[in-house]
C-alpha cells in the first residue's frame, strides 16, 4: 500500500510538470499567431506542390490518393510544428551553469525536461492539429478519416511528441561533453524530413529506405501516427504502438546513461 | 557537542579545461592535439557545521566558494575527500538528500518566468511530494512573513529582483529543509531590500531553526546574518572562527574620527597615520602595534581642542582584507 502510494506520487510530479509547462506555454500567445500564420503558409505551399504533382498522374501513388495526400501532409505538419524546442533550453542552461538549479530538486533532470517539453508540445498539437485539418478539408472538401484513425492520430502523435521529446533531451544533453549541440539537432531534423516522412509517406520510397526507417525513431514520430489518421488499421496501430514503446525505452536508457556519466564530469560556470 | 549536520573532511575539487593557444596555427594544432590543464578549485579543505548554526563562506571571487556549496548540495563531485550532510554523502544521495535542504542561487531563478509564483509553489510541493493540507497551511504562513502576497499572482518577469528574491527563499522552505543553503543571496539587490532580506533569513534560522550556510562577498551580509565565519582564498581554508574572534584577532587598527574647535599640532605621532583631514575635521588610522589606544589617545587631544571624537572598529571588509594580506 505505502509502495503504491510512492509511485502515485512520483507519477504525480511529473503530471504536475507537464500541467505547469501546458499552461506556460499558453502563456505566449503572440507566438501562438505567428506559428499558426506560418503554418497555414507551409500547408498551403505543399498543398499546391503535391495537386501539381498529382495533375501529371491519374490515379494514385502507392495508394496515396491526392485527397489522402493533402491530409497526410497536414497531419506531419502538425506534428512537425509542435515537435520539442527544449534544446535550446538545455543548451543555456548547461552553458549558464543554471542547470545547479534542477540537480538540487528531487526529481530525474532527464525526465523533468522530457514531461517539460511533452507539455508545451501538447499545447501546440492541439492549436495546430484542428487548422491543419480545417485548411485540409477546405481544400479537399472531403473527410478522409475516421473517428477511429483520429483517435489513432492522437494517442500516436502524443506518443511520438513525447519520443521526440527524449532524443531531443540526448542530443541537448551531449553539450556537456561538445561546445555545439547544434550540428547533431540538425541532423536528427533533417532524418525526420526525410526518414521521417515529414513531405513524402515512406511507401514512396524507395524499398532499402523503408527498411532502414524502421531502425530510427523519426518514422514513428511523424509517418506512423499521420498513416494511421488515413489508413487506419489495428494492426497498424498496434504495430506502431510497440515500436514507439520500445523506441522510448532505448532512447530514456540512453538518456539516464548519458546523463549519469555527465554529471559526474560537470563543471559548472560562475563560480 | 550539538547534532553534526554537515562534515566535511579534506575535500578537493581539480576542474579539468583545454588550453586554448592564440592564433591560426594553433587552432589547426588544436584540431590535432588537444591540451589540457588543471585548476585546483579546492586544495582539501575541512570543516563541521551544527544544527541550527548560521555559517558563512567568505572569499574572493574564485576561492572555492560555490564549488563547495555545490559539492554539498549534490551538484558535483569532488576530486578527493570526503564530505556528509544530514548522513548523506551527497553525490551518491543527491535525490534523498534534496527533500532535507532548501538551496538558493543569488544569480539564477528556480521560479517559471512566465508563470505567476504561486503556480511555481504548487508545482514544488508536489516535487517535493508534500501532503495537501499541510502544503497549504505552511505556504500560507511563508506567504504572511515574507509578505509577498501581493506578488504571488503576478508573472514572475513582471516582479523587481528584490521581490522575486523573496519568492525564490519561500519556495526552498516549502518542504521545511534543516539546512538552507543560499550562494551570493543577496547580489544584485539595493541595501532596503537587502537588509531586509537578511532579516527574514535571521528569522527563519531563529524561528525554524533551519542551519543556514550562506555565501558571499558582502561582508555586510556576514555581520547581519552569521555567527561563525570560514574564509577561503585560492581553495585553502585561511580562518575559521567566531565573527567577534576575527574581528578581535585581527583587528590591529582603529579608526579615530575628530572634530577640532582649534587645531595647533601636527599629528606627527609614532603609530598614528592621517586617513583624512579637511578643515577642521580629521580622521586617524591608529596601529596598535606600534602604540596602544590609550597612548594614541592622549597624544592626540594634545594637537588641539577637541569639540567631538569617536573611535572606531575597522570594517570586517577591511579585517578580511588584511587576513588576505597576511596569507599572500
Amino acid at each position: 500500500m505505502r509502495k503504491t502510494k510512492r509511485i502515485t506520487l512520483k507519477i504525480a510530479k511529473y503530471v504536475e510538470i507537464l500541467k505547469v509547462s501546458f499552461m506556460a506555454a499558453s502563456a505566449y500567445s503572440k507566438e501562438l499567431y505567428g506559428t499558426l500564420g506560418f503554418l497555414i503558409i507551409t500547408l498551403f505551399i505543399l498543398f499546391f506542390l503535391w495537386k501539381t504533382i498529382f495533375s501529371f498522374e491519374t490515379g494514385d501513388f502507392e495508394g496515396f490518393t491526392l485527397q489522402k495526400m493533402i491530409w497526410y501532409v497536414a497531419a506531419t505538419e502538425a506534428i512537425m510544428l509542435s515537435s520539442s524546442r527544449i534544446r535550446l533550453r538545455i543548451d543555456e542552461e548547461i552553458r549558464s551553469g543554471n542547470v545547479s538549479n534542477f540537480l538540487v530538486k528531487p526529481f530525474s533532470y532527464p525526465l523533468f525536461l522530457a514531461f517539460d517539453s511533452l507539455g508545451s508540445s501538447i499545447f501546440r498539437f492541439i492549436v495546430r492539429m484542428p487548422v491543419a485539418f480545417a485548411l485540409a478539408l477546405i481544400f479537399t472538401l472531403k473527410f478522409e478519416i475516421s473517428l477511429l484513425g483520429l483517435m489513432s492520430y492522437i494517442i500516436l502523435g502524443i506518443m511520438g511528441l513525447f519520443l521526440d521529446a527524449l532524443v531531443t533531451i540526448l542530443i541537448g544533453l551531449l553539450a556537456f561533453y561538445v561546445e555545439d549541440t547544434a550540428p547533431i539537432y540538425w541532423i536528427y531534423n533533417k532524418l525526420l524530413f526525410t526518414i521521417g516522412g515529414l513531405l513524402i509517406p515512406i511507401d514512396m520510397m524507395p524499398a532499402f529506405v523503408k527498411t532502414i526507417s524502421k531502425f530510427f525513431p523519426a518514422r514513428f514520430i511523424l509517418y506512423n501516427p499521420a498513416n494511421s489518421l488515413i489508413n487506419f488499421s489495428w494492426e497498424f496501430f498496434m504495430e506502431s504502438f510497440s515500436y514507439i514503446v520500445l523506441f522510448t525505452a532505448i532512447v530514456l536508457l540512453l538518456t539516464s546513461l548519458l546523463f549519469s556519466s555527465a554529471s559526474r564530469r560537470l563543471s559548472i560556470n560562475g563560480g | 557537542m550539538e547534532n553534526k549536520l554537515i562534515e566535511v573532511k579534506d575535500l578537493k575539487k581539480t576542474y579539468t579545461s583545454k588550453k586554448k593557444s592564440e592564433g591560426f596555427l594553433a587552432g589547426v594544432k588544436s584540431l590535432i592535439k588537444t591540451d589540457y590543464f588543471n585548476i585546483e578549485a579546492l586544495k582539501g579543505i575541512s570543516f563541521d557545521v551544527f544544527e541550527g548554526e548560521t555559517l558563512a563562506l567568505i572569499g574572493p571571487n574564485g576561492a572555492g566558494k560555490s564549488t563547495t556549496i555545490k559539492i554539498l548540495t549534490g551538484i558535483l563531485y569532488p576530486t578527493e575527500g570526503e564530505a556528509k550532510v544530514i548522513g548523506l554523502v551527497p553525490w551518491n544521495d543527491r535525490v534523498k538528500l534534496s527533500y532535507s535542504i532548501g538551496v538558493v542561487f543569488g544569480q539564477r531563478s528556480q521560479l517559471w518566468f512566465h508563470l505567476p509564483p504561486m503556480d511555481s509553489f504548487n508545482l514544488f510541493s508536489k516535487i517535493y511530494e508534500l501532503d495537501g493540507k499541510e502544503y497549504k497551511k505552511r505556504v500560507e504562513e511563508l506567504i504572511d512573513i515574507f509578505e509577498i502576497r501581493e506578488y504571488i499572482s503576478v508573472p514572475v518577469r513582471k516582479l523587481s529582483l528584490g521581490e522575486r528574491m523573496r519568492c525564490e527563499i519561500v519556495l526552498s522552505l516549502l518542504h521545511k529543509p534543516r539546512i538552507l543553503f543560499l550562494d551570493e543571496p543577496t547580489i544584485g539587490l539595493d541595501v532596503v531590500v537587502k537588509s531586509r532580506v537578511r532579516d527574514l533569513i535571521k528569522r527563519i534560522n531563529r524561528e525554524e531553526h533551519v542551519t543556514v550556510f550562506l555565501t558571499s562577498h558582502d561582508t555586510l551580509d556576514i555581520e547581519a546574518i552569521s555567527k561563525r565565519v570560514i574564509v577561503i582564498n585560492d581553495g585553502r581554508i585561511i580562518f575559521e572562527g567566531d565573527l567577534n574572534t576575527i574581528k578581535h584577532g585581527y583587528m590591529k587598527k582603529k579608526i579615530v574620527d575628530l572634530k577640532f574647535n582649534e587645531i595647533t599640532g601636527d599629528f606627527n605621532i609614532k603609530g598614528v597615520n592621517i586617513l583624512k583631514k579637511k578643515d577642521y575635521g580629521v580622521k586617524l588610522e591608529v596601529d596598535l602595534t606600534q602604540i596602544s589606544q590609550d597612548d594614541a589617545i592622549s597624544e592626540i587631544i594634545k594637537q588641539g581642542e577637541i569639540l567631538d571624537i569617536t573611535i572606531e572598529d575597522p570594517s570586517l571588509e577591511e579585517v578580511i582584507k588584511a587576513i588576505y594580506n597576511e596569507e599572500n
